[in-house]
C-alpha cells in the first residue's frame, strides 16, 4: 500500500518534470516560428560559431559542414524539432527518445555557446526524465494506449519490457 | 521502490536548485560588459544637454528601423521596430562589429515591438561612443545599428 502511494507520488513528480520540459520546448519552438526563424538565422548561428573562439573546433566544423550546407532545411527543421519534442513530452509518447534527444539538442546549443535562462533547467529536466522514464511516462498517452491494447489484445508483447520504456 | 522514489525526488530537487544557481551566476558573473544603472522610463531629456541622433539600419537579413537620440542622461528610441529575437539588447559601441560589442557598453534589454523606449543612463560617458547597436546576445548576432551624429 505504502509502495503504491510512493509510486503514484513519483509518477506525478516525474510526470510534472516531463510535462514542464515539454512546455519549455514548445515555447522555444513556437517562439522561433512566430519570429520567422529561417535559413538566414541558421547562417547567423554558423557565423557566430566561426567567429566565437569559445566554440569548440569540432562543433565549428559541424555547423559549417552540416548547418551551413543546408541552412534552408535546418531553418525549418530546428523549430520543427523543438515543437515536436514539446508535443511528445507533454502528451507522453516516446518519452525516453524525446528526453535523450532533448539533452543532445541542448548540448549542441551549449557547444554553440548559446545560453538563456531556460537551458540549464531544461537539461536538468531532460536528465531526470530520461533516468526515471518509467515513472515519468506512467501518466501518459502511451499508458492509455497500452491499457486499451491490452484490453483488446492481451497477448500482445508491444508493451512488455524492455520495449515499453522506449515508448 | 521507496529508495528509488526518494532518490529520484532528491535528484529532481537538486537539478532544479543547480539550474537556479546557474541562472543566478549568469546574472552576476556574466562576461558581458558591465552595464550602467539604467531603466526604461517615459522621462524627457533636459533641454540644455548635448544630444546626438542616428537612424537605425538592419544588418545582413535582419531588420531594425527607427531613430535613436542619445544625451548624457538617456537613450530614446523613436518609431522603433526590429525583427524578433530571443535575447535582444541595446549597446553603446564604437563601430558595429563583434569587437565593438565586446568593447562596448551593454545598456539594457530592448523590446522588438515597442515603438518608443527610453533608457536612463547614470554615470555613462556617452561621448566615448559613436554607435548604438541592437544585438542578440544568445546567437551573438548584430541585428542593426545607428551611427550617431
Amino acid at each position: 500500500m505504502m509502495n503504491r502511494a510512493l509510486s503514484l507520488v513519483a509518477s506525478i513528480i516525474m510526470g510534472a518534470a516531463r510535462v514542464g520540459l515539454g512546455i519549455l520546448w514548445l515555447n522555444e519552438g513556437l517562439f522561433k516560428l512566430k519570429a520567422g526563424f529561417d535559413g538566414a538565422d541558421i547562417g547567423l548561428v554558423v557565423d557566430s560559431t566561426v567567429s566565437n573562439n569559445r566554440v569548440p573546433d569540432f562543433f565549428e566544423a559541424f555547423t559549417t559542414t552540416f548547418l551551413g550546407g543546408a541552412p534552408g532545411f535546418f531553418g525549418w527543421a530546428i523549430p520543427a524539432l523543438e515543437v515536436g519534442l514539446g508535443i511528445a513530452l507533454i502528451v507522453g509518447v516516446l518519452t525516453l527518445p524525446a528526453a535523450l534527444m532533448s539533452a543532445f539538442t541542448l548540448l549542441t546549443y551549449w557547444a554553440a555557446d548559446q545560453l538563456i535562462d531556460e537551458y540549464p533547467i531544461m537539461l536538468a529536466l531532460s536528465i531526470v526524465t530520461a533516468v526515471f522514464v518509467v515513472s515519468a511516462s506512467r501518466l501518459s498517452v502511451t499508458t492509455i494506449v497500452e491499457k486499451l491494447v491490452q484490453r483488446t489484445k492481451p497477448e500482445t508483447r508491444w508493451f512488455s519490457a524492455p520495449v515499453r520504456r522506449w515508448l | 521502490m521507496r529508495k528509488s522514489v526518494i532518490s529520484g525526488a532528491a535528484i529532481l530537487a537538486l537539478s532544479l536548485m543547480l539550474s537556479a544557481c546557474s541562472g543566478a551566476a549568469t546574472d552576476t558573473t556574466s562576461s558581458e560588459p558591465a552595464a550602467p544603472e539604467s531603466s526604461q522610463s517615459e522621462s524627457a531629456a533636459p533641454v540644455d544637454e548635448v544630444t546626438r541622433t542616428g537612424d537605425f539600419a538592419g544588418q545582413g537579413e535582419k531588420s531594425v528601423a527607427g531613430t535613436v537620440t542619445v544625451s548624457d542622461s538617456e537613450i530614446v528610441l523613436s518609431d522603433y521596430s526590429s525583427d524578433e529575437g530571443p535575447d535582444l539588447h541595446i549597446y553603446l559601441t564604437n563601430g558595429d562589429d563583434e569587437a565593438a560589442i565586446s568593447a562596448g557598453m551593454l545598456i539594457d534589454t530592448v523590446l522588438f515591438d515597442e515603438a518608443t523606449q527610453t533608457f536612463t543612463l547614470d554615470g555613462v560617458d556617452v561621448a566615448g561612443y559613436d554607435t548604438v547597436v541592437i544585438y542578440c546576445d544568445k546567437v551573438k548576432a548584430i541585428f542593426g545599428s545607428a551611427l550617431l551624429s
